[in-house]
């Protein structure tokens, strides 16, 4: 499905609507968005610029609303510097808040010489993710969503540009079709595997998964920067999990934060089973915090309550004597 | 099985609706008695109004103000009871809502200490009542600014986002004072708070005493 969407920043010129690319195979879905900008993407001090969609059920609409689930790229408030990948967020905080698990895989790139700057955000994430702070797409072609996209550049986790993120409201709906793809020649192998999270850059990648009816298994991976992918087996633990076997691999630390794409495929003599995953490796951001900044917490609390008492024992003091002055 | 989140919500609003009461209370009193005082003559009728909403709100603004401080504690217990400890020590938000709070608390902590000692004689002086009536509206300033906080913590954002954008605050980032502010404020401001009192004492043994009639 291809349409022209408009977006909420109310620019009348090109700014103001994207192209909008969606499909699902009844697993995934996947999300494109063309448009343009009036600056790049060069720091989060400098000129930078964001874009953002959020989906809510039928009965919520308008911006920051709870329930609502978004995806931003750019915001510097949650991403300091390229690649500008995808933040899964919640709720109608402004913005609104990160979510504890991160299920969207994509990148946002910009392009051109001269203004308007052309961008594209490309993103995908399970129709179900299972995570409660998501919206599940339901795929039976009548389950209504409603969705708001705009894009921002003047200030607010953007800078140097002059769209302003919210003008106007534009009630979109979206529906995802019943799923055509199903494939019963491979549902002989099973694979049950969760992503690891909180890697961290500089950490080996543990991936582990247990294989049912399987007696190989490799995984194919490449991060955001690679053009080809690597390939590594994958170890039987000869360990025994419910019906299959645990089996294991590393995938080599990443330098910089990235986001890893992989897929476990797993073989027997007769049938081959393959799932694509994501993992984001990245230094933890708006969540968490340290023992460094607890400390300052702690002083920053004393100082305040101390300057508080402070002030309030001055007024009392200078209230009792003042009266007694009153009545003498 | 009590679910302390609904026990929070409801303790949540009983001390913002005391506490709000006191302020429009003492906000109530400071205008029927600036009516009373600069317009007492135009209309009888406003005014003999004006002189009973500021014999309600007097009261009503202390009883607002000591039920919402001492709901403001039990809604800290019923807070910590409902946040597990992991979320409250790892979200920023939640330490900004701590903060804010406990701020909050001091100030109007202070009000109520001041207006229960000495009762209703702070509006006989100009100085007096307007110290207590700034104190009043800081509390209530830092209680909007509070429940703002409260807004992201409970994922439902705040209208007062844009303001605070304009302004510059990061409603996502731990509200911080630099290491060296903090330590300076917790030298230097119970030394000025000393000091302040010493010489409001001075003071006020040097001042002569008013001339009575007769």
């Amino acid at each position: 499905m291809t349409a022209d969407l408009p977006l909420e920043n109310g620019e009348t010129s090109s700014l103001g609507s994207v192209t909008l690319t969606a499909k699902h195979d009844g697993t995934d879905a996947y999300f494109r968005v063309q448009g343009k900008i009036d600056v790049r993407w060069q720091s989060s001090s400098g000129d930078h610029f964001w874009f953002g969609l959020v989906f809510g059920p039928s009965t919520v609409t308008g911006h920051h609303k709870s329930g609502q689930d978004g995806v931003f790229f750019g915001e510097s408030v949650y991403t300091s510097s390229p690649p500008l990948l995808p933040v899964d967020t919640n709720g109608g905080g402004k913005p609104p808040a990160v979510d504890t698990s991160q299920d969207d895989l994509g990148e946002m790139k910009a392009s051109g010489t001269s203004p308007p700057f052309d961008f594209t955000a490309e993103w995908k994430r399970k129709l179900d993710t299972g995570d409660s702070q998501d919206v599940k797409y339901v795929a039976d072609g009548s389950t209504a969503y409603n969705f708001y996209a705009t894009t921002d550049s003047d200030g607010g986790g953007s800078g140097g540009g002059a769209v302003s993120h919210n003008a106007v409201t534009n009630d979109n709906v979206m529906r995802f079709a019943v799923s055509q793809s199903t494939n019963g020649t491979t549902e002989a192998i099973g694979i049950s595997h969760t992503p690891p999270s909180g890697i961290r850059p500089g950490n080996q990648i543990y991936l582990t998964a247990v294989l049912t009816n399987a007696t190989t298994a490799t995984i194919k991976w490449r991060n955001s920067t690679m053009t080809a992918d690597e390939t590594v087996p994958m170890t039987n633990l000869s360990t025994a999990s419910g019906t299959g076997w645990a089996y294991a691999a590393y995938l080599p630390a990443q330098p910089t934060s990235t986001q890893v794409r992989y897929s476990i495929n797993a073989s027997n003599s007769q049938t081959s089973r393959s799932i694509s995953y994501f993992l984001t490796v990245a230094e933890p951001v708006q969540s968490g915090v340290t023992a460094e900044q607890q400390v300052t917490w702690i002083l920053t609390l004393v100082a305040i309550v101390t300057m508080v008492s402070c002030v309030v024992a001055v007024a009392y003091a200078f209230v009792g004597r003042r009266l007694r002055r009153e009545r003498m | 099985m009590v679910d302390f989140r609904l026990v929070h919500d409801i303790t949540v609003e009983m001390c913002t609706g005391f506490l709000l009461l006191g302020c429009v209370a003492v906000l109530v009193k400071v205008i029927a008695d600036g009516w009373v005082k600069y317009f007492g003559k135009r209309s009888a009728r406003l005014t003999d109004l004006a002189i009973k909403a500021s014999k309600f709100a007097e009261p009503a603004s202390f009883f607002g103000l000591l039920g919402g401080v001492l709901v403001t504690f039990v809604s800290m217990v019923t807070g910590s009871l409902a946040w597990p400890a992991d979320q409250l020590t790892s979200s920023t938000t939640a330490h900004n809502k701590i903060l804010t709070t406990i701020t909050t608390q001091t100030v109007f902590i202070g009000a109520v200490l001041i207006r229960g000692k000495f009762h209703d004689d702070v509006w006989k002086t100009k100085s007096t009542k307007s110290l207590y009536v700034i104190m009043v509206i800081a509390g209530l300033t830092l209680l909007t600014i509070q429940n703002s906080v409260a807004g992201h913590l409970a994922g439902k954002g705040s209208v007062l986002d844009d303001f605070f954008h304009s302004v510059g605050i990061n409603t996502q980032a731990m509200w911080l004072f630099p290491d060296w502010a903090s330590m300076l404020i917790i030298v230097v401001f119970p030394i000025m708070a000393i000091l302040a009192v010493l010489l409001i004492r001075r003071r006020s043994r040097t001042a002569r005493p008013r001339a009575t009639p007769g």
